[in-house]
């Protein structure tokens, strides 16, 4: 084994080591945080080649479908601070996984109140993640801007139950 | 899938008719109860029933509007998106009632 080959080898040990941390930290965060994976980004939302990789190698480690794990594209997942999360942790940052419009299920009396108040559905998703949540009987209640979304989450779908206009 | 309202059956997948206003969207998938017939839209097709609703100028009918005075009698201004759905004119005779404390209804003839 030349050095060259040894230093790959020390490096890699040393990303399944973080990230073998990183799983057992992941534990104290949210259910959709990738705990750990975007420690090596600089900047907020922004993704390289070499997180790609990292976040790669994570899905492995863990046997996660390639498909969860890895962003394929740059709106799917999100880095934020790990401060916001009262968490301290030798991260930068998480990666936190946005929601698509695949993981909306929009209840009939939803969509016409969706209709009649224009609300449209990247509002919905808008107000899920930035908004103002309380807790409800049964569900959720998220208040931002104009607008709220009463809503659930079962599993890893958000059952839209109504929406309407702040008067 | 189970159903999230009665939560007795696993959701269908369907083609319905999706219609609001008593106007036709069309036919969309959509995710049925096959007990409690609760009906529910992908994010995805969502987006496409906005697309028609957009189409069909139904898109965000609501509006705020102001009670006015007009001698002893109050009125009510009703904005042209509404006007031109219910296709109104103005000296035409409506039907007016209260449906309870908080709601009015406007029959057109």
């Amino acid at each position: 084994m030349n050095l060259l080959d040894f230093i790959k080898l020390i490096s890699s040990i040393n990303i399944v080591q973080r990230l073998l941390i990183s799983s057992v930290e992941s534990r104290a965060l949210p259910k959709n945080c990738e705990g750990g994976v975007a420690s090596v980004l600089t900047k907020r939302n922004s993704f390289s080649s070499r997180t790609r990789e990292i976040v790669d190698v994570y899905a492995k480690v863990k046997k996660l479908p390639t498909e969860l794990a890895v962003p394929q594209s740059e709106t799917l997942y999100m880095a934020l601070p790990t401060e916001r999360f009262l968490y301290l942790s030798s991260y930068k940052y998480v990666l936190v996984r946005m929601i698509q419009k695949e993981d909306l299920i929009i209840t009939r009396h939803a969509q016409e109140k969706m209709v009649i108040e224009s609300i449209s559905t990247e509002q919905i998703i808008e107000a899920i993640q930035r908004g103002s949540k309380f807790n409800q009987t049964d569900g959720l209640l998220a208040v931002y801007g104009y607008y709220s979304v009463a809503y659930k989450i079962i599993g890893s779908t958000f059952v839209i139950k109504t929406v309407f206009l702040n008067r | 899938m189970k159903c999230f309202t009665c939560g007795k059956a696993e959701l269908e997948k369907k083609k319905i008719e999706y219609k609001q206003f008593d106007v036709s969207f069309g036919k969309f998938d959509a995710l049925v109860c096959p007990v409690c017939e609760e009906t529910a839209f992908d994010g995805n097709v969502s987006e496409q029933i906005e697309k028609k609703a957009k189409e069909l100028g139904l898109w965000g009918l609501a509006a705020k509007t102001t009670i006015g005075t007009s001698g002893n009698a109050l009125d009510v201004k009703i904005p042209k998106s509404i006007i031109e759905f219910m296709k109104i004119k103005k000296g035409q005779v409506v039907i007016i009632e209260p449906i309870d404390q908080k709601r009015l209804q406007v029959i057109v003839g």
